[in-house]
């Protein structure tokens, strides 16, 4: 099998990865698989089977006009490697950028849900405080050391990964040519994927909406009790949907626009200069989320009114996924 | 086993013909070709392929997903009215170059020239 799928590759080696050749490709291989399988049905050996498929299968000439229209692509000699618009990547290599990103996307999205729950050990050292186990410095200080730690560890998670990434930027800006292996395997992924992404998507939204219920159950039912922890526990629930919804919408987005990169599918077909986009989100995550703790910190001792200010960081959080769309769409516009 | 050079020019037609029976993929057209002929013609992938691509461009054959067999969608051909009416038109254009070719191609002892 791999005999045949590596010997689909050589031939096609030299010619570009347009929809043309993908398809010629795929089904020449599709043709031989075919046969091959049922050749061994047959009883025949593995090199038997090979060899017979291998032997009928003809000659590259044959199918020269049905990958015509790509001609003044493959104007270069075969195995010339790497072009300025072209990269070339093996299964190997391909599956290295793919994990690469996908943990990129992971530790940005970890970031994100940092922040977003930054506020929450305040909450619970006021509840403390509430309850009579902690006086008010004590409460204020717990609540805030926490606060700057993660925002501090978000911050170094941002700068550091969108250095790391920058490795990358080439595979954004040029044509990406998967060898046959690598397509079939990644394809087949990518496929089986969608159905994941589209639940997660799905899933972060259902949690944005779930987390408001106990808020305003909370609020219409239970107006004139005085359980504050009942409270603090509904602002903690919002805290950790809203963290746990950001969370799956950026990694799954990351993942979702790897492998678009990859397979040339999608957004990332058009726009083949988005290069940047991974490093301007970091960039714009490392300056927007010490401005949302700023903001959020001077409207605080401003009011002293710490049982509200904490809807900046829900309100946030959701503005940053907005602002992450927002500079994908910007950077395929400057490339276009 | 027959040239493929001398068989060159009808390969659309045993395509088109077994597409007249129903939708297939190619594997399985392929598969047919060597079965009904027993075997004295097998048809190369990549002349399949640039038959389907051919008439496909042509308007002769349609293309069309099939459902997942084996973790892949396959490609169905199924042949189109212009093809049914192309097919036609060749059927008759053949027996007709048949009829004359026949009355210049002798065979066994008979191609030997007798003086009459």
């Amino acid at each position: 099998m791999e005999t045949i799928l590596n010997y689909i590759e050589n031939l096609f080696l030299s010619y570009p990865n347009t929809p043309n050749v993908r398809k010629a490709k795929e089904e020449l291989l599709a043709l031989m698989e075919d046969k091959y399988h049922e050749l061994k049905s047959e009883g025949k050996s593995e090199n038997e089977a090979i060899g017979i498929v291998i032997s009928e299968f003809g000659s590259m000439d044959e199918i020269a006009f049905a990958l015509d229209s790509d001609k003044s692509l493959h104007a270069k000699p075969p195995l010339s490697g790497h072009s300025q618009e072209t990269i070339r990547l093996n299964l190997k290599q391909a599956q290295e950028y793919l994990d690469t990103r996908i943990s990129f996307g992971i530790k940005i999205a970890f970031g994100v849900a940092l922040c977003v729950l930054s506020p929450t050990p305040a909450i619970l050292t006021e509840s403390l405080y509430d309850g009579g186990f902690l006086t008010a410095s004590l409460s204020e200080l717990l609540g805030a050391v926490p606060l700057f730690l993660m925002v501090a560890l978000a911050v170094g998670i941002f700068i550091t990964n969108g250095i790391a990434m920058g490795k990358y930027e080439d595979y954004e800006k040029k044509q990406i040519l998967l060898d046959a292996a690598a397509q079939k395997k990644l394809t087949g992924e990518y496929e089986s994927w969608q159905t994941a992404y589209g639940r997660r998507i799905a899933a972060g939204v259902i949690l944005c909406i779930v987390s408001l219920i106990p808020i305003l159950f909370t609020d219409w039912l239970l107006k004139d009790t005085s359980y504050a922890w009942l409270e603090d526990t509904t602002a903690l629930f919002l805290f950790l949907c809203v963290a746990i919804a950001v969370f799956l919408f950026i990694t799954s987005g990351m993942r979702q626009s790897a492998y678009e990169t990859l397979l040339g599918k999608g957004k990332a077909a058009q726009k083949p200069f988005h290069s940047k986009k991974d490093r301007r989100i970091s960039l714009v995550a490392s300056i927007y989320w010490p401005i949302i703790t700023a903001l959020y910190l001077g409207w605080s001792f401003f009011s002293m009114n710490w049982g509200m200010t904490w809807v900046v960081w829900p309100i946030a959080g959701i503005l940053f996924g907005g602002i992450c769309s927002a500079i994908s769409i910007v950077s395929s516009e400057k490339a276009l | 086993m027959i040239s493929s050079d001398g068989i060159r020019g009808y390969n659309d037609m045993i395509l088109l013909c077994l597409l007249l029976e129903k939708p297939s993929y190619g594997y399985e057209i392929s598969r047919e070709i060597k079965l009904r002929t027993a075997e004295r013609y097998i048809m190369k992938e990549t002349t399949l392929y640039s038959a389907f691509t051919r008439l496909e461009k042509s308007g002769y054959i349609s293309s069309f997903y099939g459902s997942e067999t084996n973790g892949r969608r396959r490609t169905y051909y199924q042949i189109t009215e212009k093809g049914k009416v192309f097919y036609q038109e060749k059927c008759e254009e053949w027996h007709a170059t048949k009829e004359i070719v026949d009355k210049f191609m002798k065979n066994g002892e008979e191609s030997l020239w007798k003086p009459s």
